[in-house]
């Protein structure tokens, strides 16, 4: 059965990106639809343990991530390398695996479609 | 193939919709192929705001859109989320939030993300413009 | 109890419009406004409902309510046809109405 990707490349609070790539991420898991999430670039900012958003900033978008298991979404993959470039001190969330340039590569080719945010 | 087009880019701040409408006329130009369905997301939706008048002398996407719509029998849909919250509204949701006035040209439906989840499983290809 | 019917700031769906105001007797109001004549049955998921929004900042549609519930109260209340005889209709639209939460969003 063909999979579809969310891939997160925007910063998690800048645009109203990240929200709208997460809600449809939860469509697509509501109707039973397999979907998994990658980070990569600024996109990783979603994954940082320690945000603490304010009301102006939009929803808690990192309280999500514990909820996703109720959408069936079990896959979230990050660059290792925009980890490394984006956040070198902070905790990610656990529930993420982290993919080298070739795992990557392989990951992505694992889906029919991929739609960035 | 089946195609179906998700455009998430906004019409002045990128050129998404309008490589969108040419991909979309290739498409409509070729019968091995179909179109599903356009569905517009995030920052795009704005292409149906009927009150956005560029300039008389300059290109109106719009109407292109709308000219598109008259030719072509796929439906463009616009995110019903994306659209109340970016103010893109058709007459039973301007009732609905007891607002004045509509501006989601008619060539548009409003729908819900179901509607991308259905037209995303059942094509061939799925291609963003964003 | 009378419902107080003018203390209720709804929505044009019948949503309470400050989630901040919701408390139980409120929960009752929305409930008899509904049709719907409140058990402990109701108010576990009532409370799970509040708890997930809480945690998550999410109405769940009906999928991912159902399992919640299975994993919080276990797989005998874990299914749609049991929340369906609790809250007729769309259990996630209804029982979201009555906690006092938003709209969940692409319910079926």
């Amino acid at each position: 059965m063909q999979k579809t990707l969310i891939l997160f490349s925007s910063s998690a609070y800048e645009t109203t990106s990240a929200k709208e790539g997460l809600d449809l991420a939860l469509v697509l898991g509501t109707f039973e639809q397999p979907v998994s999430l990658a980070f990569s670039g600024e996109g990783v900012s979603l994954l940082l343990e320690s945000q603490s958003p304010e009301k102006e900033h939009g929803k808690h978008l990192y309280k999500l991530l514990d909820g996703l298991e109720f959408y069936d979404i079990d896959d979230v993959y990050a660059l290792q390398s925009d980890i490394e470039l984006y956040n070198s001190k902070h905790a990610l969330w656990e529930g993420v695996t982290s993919l080298d340039q070739n795992a990557w590569a392989k990951m992505l080719q694992t889906h029919s479609q991929i739609i960035r945010f | 193939m089946k195609y179906a087009l998700l455009v998430t880019g906004h019409p002045t701040q990128s050129k998404a919709c309008h490589s969108a409408l040419a991909f979309a006329k290739c498409i409509h130009a070729h019968p091995e192929h179909e179109l599903l369905g356009i569905f517009f997301y995030e920052e795009s939706v704005a292409v149906a705001n009927c009150f956005a008048n560029p300039p008389r002398d300059e290109y109106n996407l719009l109407a292109q859109w709308e000219d598109f719509h008259k030719t072509a029998t796929c439906p463009l849909y616009i995110c019903i989320a994306a659209g109340i919250r970016r103010g893109i509204l058709n007459e039973a949701e301007s009732k609905r939030h007891e607002l004045d006035g509509q501006n989601c040209s008619n060539s548009f439906q409003l729908e819900g993300l179901g509607t991308w989840v259905e037209l995303n499983s059942q094509a061939d290809k799925v291609v963003q413009f964003r | 109890m009378q419902p107080k019917y003018e203390n209720l700031a709804l929505d044009e769906e019948g949503y309470l419009l400050n989630l901040e105001d919701w408390n139980e007797s409120l929960a009752e109001e929305i409930a008899t406004i509904e049709g719907v004549s409140l058990t402990q049955a109701h108010w576990e998921i009532i409370h799970l409902l509040r708890k997930f929004y809480k945690e998550f900042e999410v109405s769940p549609a009906m999928r991912p309510l159902v399992k919640a519930v299975a994993k919080k109260l276990g797989a005998d209340k874990g299914k749609s046809i049991y929340l369906m005889t609790l809250f007729p209709g769309s259990p996630p639209k209804l029982s979201a109405k009555i906690a006092g939460l938003p709209k969940p969003a692409n319910c079926l």
